[in-house]
C-alpha cells in the first residue's frame, strides 16, 4: 500500500518498544509517550505551527493555480510512468482510460498528499493494486462501486453507524468523520468487518466519483486481517 | 454527500473523529490492516479526535501515535472522561458535537446516517441511466459552513451561510430601496458573488431525497430578493407597532391626566393597553420551498 501513510514502526524501535503489539503497561506507556515528545521536539518550528493549525481548523490553503495544477498533472503522469510493477493499474487504464486519467480524479490524490508527486503517483498505483485485490480484474476495477454493489451483509454493517460523517462541518467547513469502535457487536475475532465497513464507508464517501469504491464480501473474509476477498459479484 | 469528490474537502482534509467508549480495544494487526486500507484513499486527515472512558485505553492512545505515520502522528489528540467532558473538549477544536451521533449510555444514533445512506440510493436509482462510463451524476451534498440553507427548519434558519446572507441584505437594505428595478438585481447578485467568492452556495432540500441540491442562479437570486421585500416589511410592520405604542402611551397619559384633574373620579376613564403586537417573524418562514 501507498508507503507515505503507512504505519511505521521506527520510532518504536527508537525507544526500544515490541513492534508486534501496542504498549500494554504504564511503564511502556511512558517510554511511548516520552518518544514521541522527542519526536516532535525534532520537528521544525514551522511544522510545529503548521500542525497546530491544522488541529485547530486555522490552516490556510494555498490558492491552487491551474496552471500549477496543470504542471503537477503532468509530472504525475511521467512518475506513475516511472513505476514499473503496475499491473492493476494499467488494466484499469485498458479498460476506461478516461476514468483513470480523469484530471478530476488524479487531483485528488494530489491534494491528499499536498501535491507530493511522488507520493501521489504510488498512492493512485496502490489505490488500483487494492481495487484489484479486492474485486478482480473485473469492469469493475475501472468504474465506480455503488451501494447496491453491497451484498446485505455488508449493507448491514454500513447501517450499523460505525462510520458517520457529521451533518454539518467543524468551525472551519471541515467535514467530520465519526468513527465508534464497537467490539461488542463486532468481537475482536471478527474485526476484519471492521476494516470491511471502514473500507466501505470511505468508499461512500466518494459517492460516485469514479475513484476508490471499494466493498468487501465480508462473509468471505477469514481470520487474518490481511486477507480481503473480492466482492463475487463485482468481477 | 461526495465528501471525497469535494474540491473543498480534498483541499482542507478532513478530521477524524474515533469514540471508543468501554474497554473494547485494537490490537496492532488490526490497526495496521485499517491503514493498510486507509492508506490508498485519497482523503487527507487534518486532525483526529481519539475520545475514551477509560483508563485502560491509555496505552492503546500512545500506541496510535508511536505506530501511527509521520504527517497523522502529531495531528491526533485524545480526549478522556464522560461523554460530556468529551464535548466539552472537542467544543474547543470546532467539532459540531450537538449533531454527534454518540449518546451517553454508550450507543449512537444512526438516524442522519441512514437518511444519508436512503438518499444517496434514490439518487443512484435516479441516476442510474446516467452512471455508465465515466459520467458523474448528481452528488449528495453536505452543507459547508458558509451555504445559504432554504427552508424553515431551525438548522436552516440558523447555519452560519444563512446568518451571513441574511446580514450581508441587511447592510445593504436602504441602498436596496433606493436602486432602480436593474440595480435591485445587480446588488442581488453582488451578494450572491460575495457568497460564492466564500466558498457558498445555496442549498435546498429536496422531497425526493431528502439530501441537499443546489438551487440554480435565477433561484438564489429570488431569494435574495425576497430577503430584501420581507426585511422592508419587517421595518414597516416594527414602525407601525412603535407608532401603536406611542399612540397607546399618549393616549394612556391623557386618560391618566384626566383622572388627576377630575379629583371626584367620576370622570376618570382607564385606558387598558391594547393587544400587543407581534413584530415579525423570520424570513425564511414566509416563502414555502
Amino acid at each position: 500500500m501507498s508507503k507515505f501513510r503507512l504505519c511505521t514502526m521506527d520510532l518504536a524501535k527508537e525507544a526500544g518498544l515490541s513492534v508486534h503489539r501496542f504498549p500494554i503497561s504504564s511503564e511502556e506507556t511512558a517510554i511511548a509517550e516520552d518518544a514521541l515528545a522527542r519526536a516532535l521536539n525534532k520537528l521544525s518550528l514551522d511544522e510545529q505551527e503548521k500542525i497546530i493549525f491544522d488541529v485547530h481548523g486555522i490552516a490556510t490553503m494555498p490558492h491552487e493555480y491551474e496552471d500549477t495544477a496543470n504542471v503537477s498533472l503532468k509530472a504525475l503522469e511521467k512518475e506513475i510512468d516511472r513505476i514499473s510493477k503496475k499491473d492493476a493499474y494499467n488494466q484499469a487504464l485498458f479498460l476506461n482510460p478516461n476514468f483513470v486519467k480523469d484530471p478530476k480524479f488524479q487531483l485528488m490524490f494530489l491534494r491528499a498528499l499536498e501535491f507530493n508527486i511522488e507520493a501521489a503517483a504510488d498512492m493512485i498505483v496502490k489505490h488500483f493494486d487494492a481495487k484489484h485485490e479486492l474485486f478482480g480484474d473485473g469492469e469493475i476495477l475501472a468504474r465506480e462501486i455503488r451501494q447496491s454493489d453491497l451484498s446485505a451483509r455488508d449493507l448491514e454493517i454500513v447501517q450499523h453507524g460505525l462510520f458517520q460523517i457529521l451533518p454539518t462541518s467543524d468551525a472551519s467547513g471541515r467535514a467530520v468523520i465519526c468513527m465508534i469502535v464497537d467490539l461488542h457487536n463486532f468481537r475482536m475475532s471478527e474485526f476484519v468487518s471492521l476494516i470491511g465497513a471502514q473500507f466501505m464507508f470511505a468508499v461512500l464517501l466518494c459517492d460516485r466519483l469514479p475513484s476508490a469504491h471499494y466493498t468487501v464480501r465480508l462473509s468471505e473474509i477469514k481470520g487474518t486481517p490481511n486477507v480481503l476477498r473480492s466482492h463475487g459479484s463485482a468481477s | 454527500m461526495a465528501a471525497l469528490r469535494d474540491e473543498e474537502l480534498q483541499k482542507t482534509g478532513a478530521v477524524w473523529l474515533a469514540y471508543n467508549m468501554g474497554d473494547s480495544r485494537l490490537d496492532l494487526a488490526e490497526y495496521i490492516a485499517c491503514n493498510r486500507i486507509e492508506a490508498t484513499l485519497p482523503i487527507r486527515c487534518a486532525s483526529g479526535h481519539f475520545c475514551f472512558n477509560s483508563h485502560s485505553l491509555r496505552p492503546l492512545v500512545a500506541g496510535f501515535q508511536l505506530f501511527n505515520n509521520h504527517y497523522d502522528r502529531f495531528r491526533l489528540r485524545s480526549h478522556f472522561g464522560s461523554l460530556e467532558s468529551i464535548h466539552f473538549s472537542l467544543q474547543t477544536f470546532g467539532i459540531p458535537t450537538d449533531v454527534s451521533p454518540m449518546k451517553a449510555d454508550g450507543s449512537w444514533s444512526t438516524d442522519h446516517h441512514l437518511e444519508w445512506l436512503r438518499a444517496q440510493a434514490r439518487q443512484e436509482e435516479a441516476g442510474a441511466g446516467k452512471l455508465q462510463g465515466d459520467a458523474v451524476a448528481e452528488h449528495v451534498i453536505i452543507p459547508r459552513k458558509f451555504d445559504v440553507l432554504f427552508g424553515k427548519s431551525a438548522r436552516a434558519r440558523l447555519s452560519t451561510g444563512t446568518q451571513r446572507a441574511l446580514h450581508l441584505v441587511d447592510i445593504h437594505r436602504e441602498q436596496y430601496e433606493k436602486a432602480s428595478k436593474y440595480e435591485k438585481t445587480d446588488l442581488a447578485e453582488k451578494i450572491m458573488t460575495a457568497i460564492f467568492k466564500s466558498n457558498g452556495r445555496f442549498l435546498k432540500q429536496t422531497k425526493k431525497c431528502g439530501g441537499w441540491t443546489v438551487v440554480d442562479d435565477v433561484e438564489a437570486r429570488q431569494k435574495i430578493a425576497h430577503w430584501f421585500r420581507h426585511m422592508r416589511w419587517k421595518s414597516s410592520q416594527s414602525q407601525q407597532y412603535e407608532g401603536s405604542q406611542q399612540e397607546e402611551v399618549s393616549s394612556w397619559r391623557e386618560s391618566s391626566n384626566a383622572r388627576d384633574e377630575g379629583e371626584d373620579g367620576d370622570t376618570a376613564v382607564f385606558a387598558r393597553p391594547t393587544k400587543r403586537m407581534t413584530p415579525s417573524i423570520s424570513p425564511l418562514t414566509t416563502e414555502g420551498e
